[in-house]
């Protein structure tokens, strides 16, 4: 190996004279352009970092008995959107799993005491299949908060074992039956009233002393009314097999789903029966006895009045190509009596179109039941004073007050405002009735939005437009009139009673 | 005798005369035009500032996410150095050590050389041929574009199968083989030794 001095001798250079250096200029910094590129990269650089490094989430811990399958990575969800993420899972010091999650800074109000996990994984029933999509893909974990918790935000949680009954389904009224024997009955079973499902089964299991069967089961709101302390319940066994030898072989069956799961009916048979408190224990009959449903057709049960809707019924006769025509036209009308005892006729602004029409004319104006000759031509004089001072384009979807005199033998209902309702029963006389004949339609609080200008905005209202405009609103709890139905053929809405008097 | 020079193109020895400030020099037979003092510090600065800037986004090009595929509803995302770490833990020691050396070891090792002999100078120059040397092979072993070819090819084939989505870090890759190439290609070798000549 030559050393550098070696090198250089072998080189033709005249070794006298000595070398000089180069005076150059020093490589600056800066020099280049390109370093703008090099601040490009760093910023580049800097800006992607800044950008993946996720959200600093919630770190949870929860314990599980079973892990069944789950993964790092798998979401935690609520309401079908990823609320966070499962970053470790191991086996806890004592008996099951720990998953530690990563919870999204949004999901904050879900971590309450007592908020519900489960490990969501696929489940086939007669019933129905439910969490289907985690067979092919991943598991997830899903939680449920508690309304009523206002502890927050601890840090572990205790994770159920199996998906739970209802899990975000309607509130209701918690009973317990008591039993000999399960009776076939199953977690998930429908508890019914006449074979209308009211309520589910939560849980099955046996006393602390092992000498009976406990149900837990909710029956849901507003179905509480119909169980009293007078109910009586029973198991349904589902099929119901009768062999005689006159009349040969007859098969009862219920719904397939009763057959497999098992049920619980019930009825209540007398009449006086206190209501129930949530909790309250009930014996479960293996059979019904023969009387009940007797007797439980006997029973008035403690429900609203329907009630407040009269039929107004007004007959014109109209131009058409074929001639006058005779058209009979209806409307539900509410007579209400206000605070100050004025009393009037709620009707839709929309039957006095038919007094301001130009090709139609009135013939007559009656209500339904209280048909007189002085009342009717009263009716029919009040309505055209109200039809005038109406213009064309008013008519629009709404409830006007039209005056009427106190002494009109009239069903008067009082105005309430009502706040807070959790529910309300729309209320509509069928057409042609007599007496105390009417037919409704419930309507859930979930159904219901405020709008900012007073009327309640109604979604998903099942019915005829035309038949329900104008038809009092009662409210589920107390039966009192709170506002009237307004369907103008796009929307339906209610209106409150404190708006109906400004009118 | 300091104006002998030989021409980088056709190595015709000749005399180069002392230049003016706005005077250049070209080889009597090739017309190539020899790099002065000037030229070779601005081709130093922008290997250094390209050679630099690759080297910043080289750690977000291999330590971000880079691809997330998503099969099923599975999830899973993982950047080059954690790919390859997944390799080994699989006991795929040879896939995993080829990736490894080829797309994380020798594109770093070409970077760093490349800023060390365009800028920082920091190695006697007895060792900066040794590292030129280790420098161009390394070069032509760092696959670091091979392996963008190679996402491609998985989009293009594999598209209707799973489902894949590019992470950030190929931004900041992209940005990084095309640094690396600036300065490859802005590198002049004969820098090395620029200024050195007269302490023969």
């Amino acid at each position: 190996m030559m050393t550098p001095s070696e090198k250089s001798d072998l080189t033709p250079v005249n070794s006298t004279s000595l070398p000089t250096a180069i005076v150059s200029k020093k490589r600056g910094l800066l020099q280049s352009k390109f370093w703008i590129l090099t601040a490009l990269a760093l910023l580049l650089a800097l800006g992607l970092a800044w950008w993946t490094t996720p959200e600093q989430g919630i770190e949870i811990s929860i314990h599980f008995p079973d892990g069944h399958g789950l993964h790092d990575g798998d979401p935690i969800r609520y309401r079908g959107i990823n609320v966070g993420v499962v970053q470790d899972i191991h086996l806890a010091s004592g008996d099951g799993v720990d998953v530690e999650v990563m919870m999204d800074q949004s999901a904050k109000g879900l971590l309450q005491n007592g908020a519900n996990f489960w490990i969501v994984r696929p489940q086939l029933a007669l019933t129905g299949i439910s969490g289907l999509e985690t067979a092919v893909g991943p598991k997830y974990i899903a939680v449920e908060p508690d309304s009523l918790s206002l502890e927050t935000m601890p840090r572990e949680f205790k994770g159920l074992a199996d998906v739970p009954q209802g899990a975000g389904e309607r509130r209701g009224t918690e009973i317990v039956f008591q039993a000999d024997e399960q009776f076939g009955v199953n977690p998930g079973s429908s508890l019914s009233y006449r074979g209308f499902e009211v309520g589910k089964i939560l849980d099955v299991h046996l006393s602390d002393d092992a000498r009976h069967v406990n149900f837990q089961a909710v029956i849901h709101h507003p179905h509480e009314r119909l169980v009293t302390s007078k109910s009586k319940f029973w198991a349904n066994s589902g099929i119901d097999v009768d062999f005689s030898l006159r009349g040969g072989l007859s098969l009862d069956t219920d719904s397939l789903e009763t057959i497999a799961r098992g049920g619980i009916s019930f009825l209540t048979v007398g009449d006086g029966g206190t209501k129930i408190a949530p909790g309250q224990v009930f014996k479960l009959h293996k059979q019904p006895e023969d009387q009940w449903l007797e007797q439980a057709n006997q029973v008035r049960l403690p429900t609203v009045d329907l009630k407040g809707a009269v039929t107004l019924v007004i007959k014109t006769s109209r131009l058409g190509l074929l001639g006058r025509r005779s058209v009979t036209r209806l409307a539900s009308a509410i007579p209400v009596r206000n605070s100050n005892g004025e009393t009037g006729l709620l009707i839709p602004s929309d039957v006095l179109a038919e007094f301001a029409a130009e090709d139609s004319s009135v013939e007559s104006v009656s209500i339904d039941d209280f048909s007189s000759a002085d009342f009717n031509q009263q009716l029919e004089e009040r309505l055209r004073q109200l039809a005038a001072t109406f213009e064309a384009g008013q008519t629009a979807a709404k409830i006007v007050m039209l005056p009427l005199d106190a002494n009109v033998k009239l069903p008067w209902q009082n105005l309430t405002t009502a706040e807070n309702v959790s529910g309300v029963i729309a209320v509509r006389r069928p057409v042609g009735a007599k007496g105390d004949v009417y037919v409704h339609q419930p309507i859930s609080a979930e159904q219901l939005t405020e709008t900012s200008d007073g009327p309640l905005a109604v979604e998903g209202f099942v019915g005829d437009h035309d038949l329900w405009n104008g038809c009092p609103i009662l409210s589920a709890d107390a039966g009192e009139v709170i506002g009237a139905l307004v369907a103008d053929g796009r929307q339906v809405m209610i209106i409150p009673a404190n708006q109906l008097f400004n009118e | 005798m300091k104006s002998l020079k030989s021409c980088h193109c056709c190595g015709l020895i000749q005399h180069v005369p002392p230049l003016a400030n706005n005077e250049a020099a070209s080889c009597a037979r090739c017309r190539s035009r020899f790099a002065d003092e000037k030229d070779r510090a601005k081709s130093a600065n922008r290997t250094a500032a390209a050679a630099m800037g690759a080297l910043v986004l080289f750690w977000p090009a291999v330590l971000l996410p880079i691809l997330r595929i998503e099969q099923l509803g599975h999830s899973h995302q993982s950047s080059i150095l954690s790919g390859t770490i997944e390799l080994f833990q699989h006991g795929s020691w040879l896939v995993g050590g080829v990736v490894f050396l080829f797309s994380i070891l020798f594109p770093l090792t070409k970077i760093v050389l490349l800023l060390e002999l365009s800028y920082f100078e920091l190695l006697h120059r007895q060792h900066k041929s040794f590292t030129l040397r280790l420098m161009e092979h390394l070069g032509k072993w760092s696959m670091m574009d091979v392996m963008l070819l190679a996402f491609l090819v998985m989009l293009v084939k594999l598209g209707d199968m799973v489902e894949f989505h590019l992470g950030p870090a190929v931004i900041a890759f992209v940005m990084c083989v095309a640094m690396s190439m600036l300065a490859s290609i802005s590198f002049d070798p004969h820098l090395i030794w620029d200024g050195d000549d007269d302490t023969l």
